[in-house]
């Protein structure tokens, strides 16, 4: 036992060979979810065992690679990832967005945009975006067979009358390529747009729900809205960024542990630094560490 | 370019310390992994079934790494079993044959080979035992050595074979025969049968994915729901007309010789089959009884039981209860992903959370605003 | 060659084909695994490099007209069974070979993922509408192209293509192409794609 060898990137051949065959089944199907048995993992189900498997099956020795959670390199379940990432690799890692050939993310998608030959592989809680409003699977696969989103419509339309808009801030439902209404993961509103056709590949993998679906580059991806109540982003208007003084980022909400006052920071902290040290050379980033 | 982790990597190889600290603090001398394979055998074989894999040695380490956590430990099991390469396929393993332990049949006050109670806690009084505070080596030892004298002349006298009893009611014709909804039939064995560790599972679900998803799901959820069906959530009154636990062989084709086979070894399985009364299928044709079957590694008799009742619940045709929605006992089920689940919302969700408190703000500004 | 290398070579040559399939239109280009340049093999190594790449014993393979041979080869090599056309998750063909291609399997309302792939032999595949020899010429929209994209394949029966976008007009059914040259280019065609093509 102790003589066991794991083989590069942890995953068997096989599993890795049913994967590629599921992730190009997915990419041809935009939107769908294909079914895969996904394997467990050192990582516990929930924690992004699907995201690791797609990043383990993709990526060549060549390959550097970024992983953030909530958009923060240095999040505790993204360095646990980097750190298993790089045990069964040895492949290069990086913080910065646009050095990096494969991203592995949870709830976010970076503000820098992603280019042509880059993937993003996006954590996946929930894969099935009915699920709002259907808990059956079986019920929920004959919807999307019949392209019967009924109960989603009805969904935001009550939501509407009650509250005065579509109250759901991340999974926000979309439609892609005219076909299939999508989860984008937790991801906030923010970010939606970012998938419309875009330069990047975007790889979405449930390891415990046990489905791979795909947006490939310049696809349509376009938030449910109606006509008088239009699809609208988190507004943060007045605020901005303490670090970097950024405006047109996702802003955490924080507190500073020792005053207790209340204060906004870049979500992404890769694009706060960059855009901090070409302010200012000397600037501090805050010690706090981010759990 | 690589930027030299902070914060998050130290907090996490300082709680790796904090943790094998508490394990280690105790001043007593380190538990070893013989100790709990001999002394704690049970939960050895509820880690083995929900880890789905037979290897007591390795259960007994993952307990112990786990600091005696069940779920955790069949987690453990399961990530290294992730890890191991498929050697080969069972032929059919036949309990019938199995090296009985623990026999019983609650259908018939008796039956042929007899009732044989076994190890069990059934018929203990559930009294704390102080003495066992006490209990020294030299205890153990005469022990052992007294029982091991006396038992052997007993063995002499024990039938080796033990007929099953639902075979009795056979023959009868009193079983109903059972349609199998498996893959089409190819030459290969692998072909034949699903495989939840390399399929996901989808509705309506085959038998061997039923199967397999039992045998390896979470004892304490397994059992809350069969509960459920016993108490009137569905009807099913898992009447057992045979529980049995001991040894059964793994037999394989010989990889080389054409009609050849090769005993691997023997594990210790329970098994229960309970009886149910089922529909008539029409008025004119026989009434019968349906089976209830569960199976899982080592001595779990609870699971077993809970399986065999799941088994005949979710046959329900218009399922009105938890227990007889196929769909809802599969998915709940899997002690690794409902842990793993239930646990990852520690996880920092505060992107998502901006997110709602943006909405809840963007209706209350609105509402404020509204003069209507 | 060691276990790491030859995985080193399917995960390059998978990258390839993702890439491709993510963007239709797009010329890739593999080299072959060491080995695959079998005599007796009716296609060329890089063929049988992306058989390599795919299959294992949970696919099932049919190669279109095959005496047996490159069946047994390709057995032998992924321990993929062989099924029929109308049963394969794979299917190897060459170019200018027919085959019934409305019997291959294009999946189900709710599972359009259990459908054929085919993995075609052409001549050779070119970016523009440069076209050499007898060449079938296509424009190419949907999802993964910006705008439109131009392509030429050389050594591809035009019936094929008329038989393919026949299969796939009922999206998601239908059925995802890949293009192999005999110099190891690629290109995908997925069913997801619309093309308009001149011969």
């Amino acid at each position: 036992m102790s003589e066991y060898e794991y083989s590069y990137a942890f995953l068997d051949e096989q599993t890795k060979k049913e994967i590629r065959r599921k992730l190009l089944k997915a990419v041809a199907i935009p939107g769908y979810q294909v079914p895969f048995g996904s394997r467990e993992m050192p990582i516990a189900r929930g924690w992004g065992t699907g995201g690791l498997q797609i990043t383990l099956s993709v990526i060549g020795p060549d390959d550097i690679l970024k992983i953030i959670d909530q958009g923060c390199d240095e999040s505790v379940n993204a360095c646990n990832l980097r750190t298993f990432i790089e045990d069964v690799t040895g492949n290069a890692m990086t913080y910065d967005t646009l050095e990096a050939d494969i991203i592995q993310t949870r709830h976010r998608i970076p503000e820098e945009k992603m280019k042509d030959g880059q993937i993003l592989v996006l954590q996946v809680p929930y894969p099935e975006i009915l699920r709002w409003v259907e808990p059956s699977e079986r019920e929920t696969r004959r919807m999307h067979a019949e392209r019967d989103y009924n109960k989603l419509w009805v969904f935001l339309y009550e939501d509407i009358v009650r509250w005065g808009e579509i109250t759901i801030s991340y999974r926000y439902p979309v439609m892609v390529n005219g076909r299939y209404a999508m989860d984008p993961s937790p991801i906030p509103r923010f970010d939606v747009p970012k998938l419309h056709q875009a330069e990047t590949l975007f790889l979405f993998g449930a390891g415990r729900e046990k489905r791979i679906y795909a947006i490939p580059p310049y696809t349509d991806v376009l938030p449910l809205q109606f006509e008088d109540y239009g699809f609208k982003v988190e507004d943060f208007s007045g605020k901005s960024c303490r670090n970097c003084g950024s405006t047109n980022s996702y802003l955490d909400e924080t507190f500073d542990s020792k005053s207790g006052k209340r204060y906004f920071m870049c979500s992404d902290t890769n694009y706060c630094t960059k855009r901090s040290s070409t302010i200012t050379e000397t600037k501090i980033l805050p010690q706090e560490m981010s759990i | 370019m690589y930027v030299a982790a902070k914060g998050g990597a130290k907090a996490i190889s300082e709680a790796e310390k904090l943790l094998e600290y508490y394990r280690c603090n105790g001043e007593s001398i380190p538990i070893e992994v013989k100790q709990i394979m001999d002394q704690m055998r049970l939960a050895v074989d509820k880690v083995m079934g929900e880890g789905s894999l037979y290897a007591p040695d390795l259960a007994a380490l993952a307990i112990k790494q786990a600091e005696g956590d069940t779920i955790e430990a069949a987690f453990l099991l399961r990530a290294f079993r992730s890890t191991l390469p498929r050697l080969n396929y069972s032929i059919p393993a036949d309990s019938g044959q199995m090296r009985i332990l623990r026999r019983i049949s609650a259908a018939f006050k008796d039956i042929p080979g007899g009732q044989f109670l076994g190890p069990t806690r059934d018929y203990t009084k559930r009294l704390l035992n102080f003495k066992l505070i006490e209990e020294t080596d030299q205890h153990v030892r005469d022990f052992v050595a007294e029982y091991e004298l006396m038992d052997l002349q007993q063995v002499l006298g024990t039938p080796l074979l033990f007929p099953k009893v639902a075979d009795l009611l056979r023959d009868e014709g009193l079983i109903e025969s059972v349609k199998m909804n498996n893959k089409k039939d190819t030459s290969s064995i692998q072909q034949n049968i699903d495989d939840i560790t390399r399929q996901a599972l989808r509705f309506p679900a085959s038998r061997a994915m039923r199967m397999q998803s039992l045998a390896r799901g979470e004892t304490g959820s397994m059992m809350a729901l069969a509960y459920s069906s016993m108490r009137g959530y569905g009807n099913v009154h898992p009447c057992i007309g045979e529980l049995r636990v001991g040894y059964v062989e793994l037999v394989i084709p010989h990889p080389l010789m054409a009609a050849e086979y090769i005993t691997v070894g023997e594990i210790l399985l329970t098994e229960v089959e309970i009886i149910a009364r089922i529909k008539d299928e029409n008025k004119n044709s026989r009434a019968k009884f349906a089976l209830g079957y569960g199976i899982c590694f080592g001595q779990n008799e609870i699971k077993a039981i809970a399986m065999a009742t799941l088994d005949r619940a979710m046959t329900a045709v218009d399922p009105g209860a938890p227990a007889e929605d196929e769909e809802f006992v599969l998915y709940h089920i899997d002690g690794v992903e409902a842990s793993g689940f239930t646990a990852h919302w520690k996880l920092p969700h505060y992107v998502d959370f901006q997110a709602d408190l943006n909405r809840v703000r963007s209706i209350n500004e609105r509402r404020s605003g509204k003069n209507e | 060659m060691n276990n790491i290398d030859k995985s080193f070579h399917t995960q390059k040559i998978f990258r390839v084909l993702l890439n491709c399939m993510a963007k239709p239109g797009t010329i890739g280009r593999i080299e072959a695994i060491d080995g695959t340049e079998e005599s007796g093999f009716p296609f060329t190594g890089y063929m049988f490099s992306v058989a390599k790449t795919l299959l294992d014993q949970e696919t099932l393979f049919h190669v279109a007209n095959d005496s047996g041979q490159a069946e047994a080869m390709i057995s032998f090599d992924t321990m993929a069974a062989s099924g029929s056309l109308s049963d394969c998750d794979y299917l190897l063909t060459s170019g200018d070979d027919f085959f019934e291609i409305e019997r291959l399997k294009r999946g189900s309302w709710q599972f359009p993922d259990e459908s054929a792939t085919i993995i075609c032999q052409v001549v050779d595949l070119f970016d523009s509408d440069d076209i050499e020899g007898e060449s079938v010429s296509l424009t190419l929209k949907g999802p993964g192209i910006k705008d439109s994209k131009e392509i030429a394949i050389e050594g591809l029966n035009p019936d094929l293509i008329e038989g393919l976008r026949e299969c796939n007009r009922e999206f998601p059914l239908g059925i995802d192409c890949i293009l192999v040259g005999r110099t190891g280019k690629i290109c995908c065609i997925p069913r997801s794609t619309r093309f308009q093509g001149v011969v």
